[in-house]
């Protein structure tokens, strides 16, 4: 740790003692970073999502490598600017899609890629948002809106496209979508819910009730998103008084799907399902890869994988791959992209899973396509070509 | 009791025989079997002696049954699918009420003229859709529209066909070719189009589909590979080698379809090497999809899902079913089901298992509820929510259709008219109601 950017003079101030920084090293804004002497070589870029393309390309332009947290951009035409500039420049910009360092993911590619099942048909992929997540984050939170954050299938999705073609390690010919925000807007609304949850006469019983929800002495995330610098109860109270994430998640100005489900044919003939569901039990993804000679499949929470291989009667042999401990929602994958990502940009190792800009851009490609796709009614969008054509 | 309901099976195949005659043969359903007709002489005679039926009751043709005095109550319509519609149509006229086979017919305007003959003829046309008797799946519609769990937002659910299946029925056997019987769709999977109709029970607005055949092609042939596994260099290494599926002594489904009369190995073997059963999977002329995906849309914007596999180990149905308060999920085959209910809580469910029962054939034990409440319903007009009446099935045929229309035209929603616009297009909406827009 080297340095902090941060506007909020309370949360900067914060990293600044957690991390022993020296005053010099901690900016209000970037412009004053790039002004400053250059003391370090890395720049994480973890914004909200509307500044992530400005950032990365002035921290690029200056010469700094990037990790940038997905997206990288809000449409087609900045995300292949910033390619240009990875391209025109040293600077190595990498993408946080921490799902493909996830011990459960780098094994399925292992197997996949290995081909002792033979080639992929078909690939079922289940995005289980877990219902409290999505109303925390997509219905209250930073990701509710197209206009202010990006759609759906951008904003958390980017990183199931980006898993589906880096497993395939195949182009995608074209994609189709649909959805909708099917259930949390105000026809669900119980009657006489009210704006906030803390003056609802149904936050007692209601399977949203911020008060019941964030009124806690858990200090972990979700709860400590929402008084992020002082974690007491009474900035909590004051935070669900005020604040987004006390607002009804029925009377809301959100807008993004809670139900979406993504069609991709890849060049080599095989076919991806992609099902994004916010009403779901768990905070999970399920994959399901059908191969000539039998099926990976696993739950990426539970961290454990079944093989199966199609016998010659009707029996088949089933393995199970326990790859550890049950883990968090991106499956262990933050720490182990961290190494990764030292190893690539301190020693130039890049290994299979580096998800440097230029293998990363097919997801954002994929996710404007079916974003595109889905307002148009579900109609095929061709793929577009991933590379700058000119110079 | 009330007295014993006579079935005329019409079709002494897999269905019509192994499943049907031997149920009633061996179950107290309250049927009885009265006669048979079967083209194929001794196919025939083979149901005769082992059902006792006698041989003025044994008809080569329909018209020879349809001619001679009426001796049952009802006929079990199990031919190949071509005939469906004509005999169906021609039994109903003779005023026998019919449990027909699915497909109702293998076009939407044969589907559709078969509600006009129910009408025309006062019978009664009950559809085999079997698997909304099987137990697992009341229990699965009873739970997600008891209204405990709020309102259905979401159904998703997998036909996972298994390899050996497809490549005995769809790659070799009889559901091979469209032309010859008809899109898979709707061959195989109006089953679960009419039960992702039937679970969510809202008018459908619009269906997408996309599908192909991706593996059942010369392409993956291995080098060298023959016409007949009988003489291929790769007969004892091939997942699909007839030889090694079929030259056994199982007497089960699928191994008695390749001989159906004389069943030694020495018939089987006969078989493979002459008959469809015995061809290469790589080098046929199978043409329906081993893969296809469709989408639908209910009203209020309930989004459903359906995938159709060949290439899966197990040979089952899957369902997941989100609620506003409740996740229900399911493998049929195995019997689980089990329901977990949100609590409001991060990392806090109350995950219920919803008992059914011992694991169970393909069809879930539905083939032997179908009689038994069938029985109920002729007799007793019991049942009328639940039986799968040509009137309640005929949705799952439209969704089907179209959903091959949407498939061929590479992709895109079209709109789900309602039967009664389709029979008429006098009863057409307004324009402009064609379910959400984003």
């Amino acid at each position: 740790m080297a340095g902090v950017v941060e506007p909020d003079d309370r949360r900067r101030a914060a990293v600044r003692r957690a991390h022993d920084l020296p005053p010099a090293h901690a900016f209000a804004d970037i412009d004053a970073f790039l002004a400053a002497p250059r003391f370090c070589r890395t720049v994480f870029v973890c914004t909200p999502d509307h500044a992530h393309y400005r950032i990365c390309k002035a921290v690029a332009r200056a010469g700094y490598d990037v990790l940038l947290e997905k997206p990288v951009a809000h449409n087609i035409a900045e995300t292949l600017a910033l390619l240009e500039i990875e391209h025109a420049t040293e600077t190595r910009i990498v993408v946080a899609h921490v799902l493909r360092y996830t011990p459960f993911f780098t094994k399925v590619r292992e197997l996949v890629q290995g081909g002792a099942l033979g080639r992929v048909l078909h690939v079922k992929l289940t995005e289980c948002i877990g219902q409290w997540h999505f109303a925390h984050s997509y219905v209250r939170g930073n990701w509710r809106r197209t206009d202010t954050s990006g759609p759906i299938i951008l904003t958390k999705s980017s990183h199931d496209l980006d898993i589906l073609a880096w497993l395939l390690d195949a182009e995608a010919t074209w994609v189709s979508s649909e959805g909708s925000l099917v259930y949390f807007n105000e026809a669900h609304a119980p009657v006489g819910a009210t704006e906030r949850c803390v003056a609802c006469p149904h936050r007692e019983t209601c399977l949203y009730s911020a008060t019941r929800f964030y009124l806690n002495d858990r200090h972990e995330w979700p709860y400590n998103v929402i008084a992020p610098i002082d974690d007491t109860p009474a900035a909590r109270a004051h935070a669900l008084e005020t604040g987004p994430y006390g607002r009804c998640v029925y009377h809301n100005d959100n807008d993004v799907c809670d139900t979406e489900i993504t069609w991709i044919r890849f060049a080599s003939g095989a076919t991806a399902n992609f099902s994004l569901q916010a009403h779901t039990a768990e905070n999970t993804r399920r994959i399901t890869i059908w191969c000539e000679g039998g099926a990976i499949s696993g739950d990426l929470r539970e961290n454990a994988l079944t093989v199966t291989r199609l016998g010659p009667g009707i029996d088949s042999t089933a393995e199970r791959l326990d790859l550890g401990a049950p883990v968090d929602s991106h499956g262990g994958g933050d720490i182990r992209m961290l190494h990764a990502l030292h190893d690539y940009f301190a020693h130039g190792i890049q290994t299979d899973q580096i998800s440097s800009l230029d293998r990363s851009v097919a997801s954002h490609l994929l996710a404007f396509l079916a974003e595109e796709s889905r307002r148009s009614g579900g109609v095929r969008i061709p793929m577009v070509r991933a590379r700058p054509t000119s110079s | 009791m009330p007295s014993p309901q006579r079935v005329v099976i019409v079709g002494a195949g897999a269905r019509g025989n192994k499943v049907f005659a031997n149920l009633i043969a061996t179950m107290q359903t309250g049927f009885e079997l009265a006669a048979v007709v079967e083209p194929d002489a001794e196919r025939r005679e083979a149901f005769c002696q082992a059902y006792g039926i006698p041989a003025e009751r044994a008809f080569a043709h329909v018209d020879a049954f349809l001619a001679a005095p009426r001796c049952g109550d009802i006929a079990f319509i199990c031919t190949p699918d071509p005939v469906h519609f004509t005999l169906c149509k021609a039994v109903s006229e003779k005023g026998y009420d019919v449990l027909l086979e699915k497909p109702i017919a293998t076009s939407l305007a044969d589907t559709l003229a078969l509600l006009a003959v129910e009408r025309a003829c006062h019978n009664r046309i009950i559809v085999a859709h079997v698997l909304r008797y099987a137990p697992f799946f009341q229990a699965v519609r009873r739970l997600a529209r008891s209204g405990d769990y709020g309102p259905i937002l979401h159904v998703d659910l997998r036909e996972h066909v298994g390899h050996w299946h497809f490549a005995h029925s769809y790659v070799r056997g009889n559901w091979r070719r469209a032309g010859d019987s008809a899109p898979i769709i709707l061959t195989k999977s109006s089953h679960d189009l009419d039960l992702l109709a039937w679970i969510v029970g809202k008018p459908p607005t619009w269906v997408s589909s996309y599908g192909s055949l991706l593996y059942f092609n010369t392409a993956h042939a291995p080098e060298g590979a023959t016409d007949r596994c009988v003489d291929c260099p790769h007969q004892d290494t091939c997942l699909y080698s007839a030889t090694r599926f079929y030259v056994n002594e199982s007497p089960q489904w699928p191994f008695h379809v390749v001989s159906p009369v004389h069943d030694s190995m020495a018939d089987r073997r006969k078989s493979i090497e002459t008959g469809p059963y015995g061809r290469c999977v790589y080098r046929n002329d199978n043409d329906v999809c081993d893969h296809q995906v469709v989408a639908l849309e209910f009203a209020d914007g309930v989004l459903a899902t359906f995938g159709l596999h060949a290439h899966t180990a197990d040979n089952t149905r899957k369902i997941t079913v989100l609620l506003e308060k409740a996740e229900i999920e399911g493998d049929l085959r195995q019997q689980r089901l089990t329901i977990s209910h949100f609590t409001g809580e991060k990392d806090v469910l109350r995950i219920e298992e919803v008992p059914l029962g011992p694991p169970t054939d393909s069809h879930g034990g539905g083939d032997l509820q179908l009689l038994l409440m069938l029985y109920e319903h002729l007799t007793e007009g019991k049942h009328r929510e639940l039986i799968t009446s040509l009137e309640s099935s005929v949705t799952s045929h439209v969704l089907a259709f179209l959903a091959e229309d949407s498939r061929v035209a590479n992709g895109g929603r079209l709109r789900v008219p309602e039967v009664a616009e389709l029979i008429d297009p006098a009863n057409a909406p307004p324009a402009g109601r064609t379910g959400s827009t984003p």
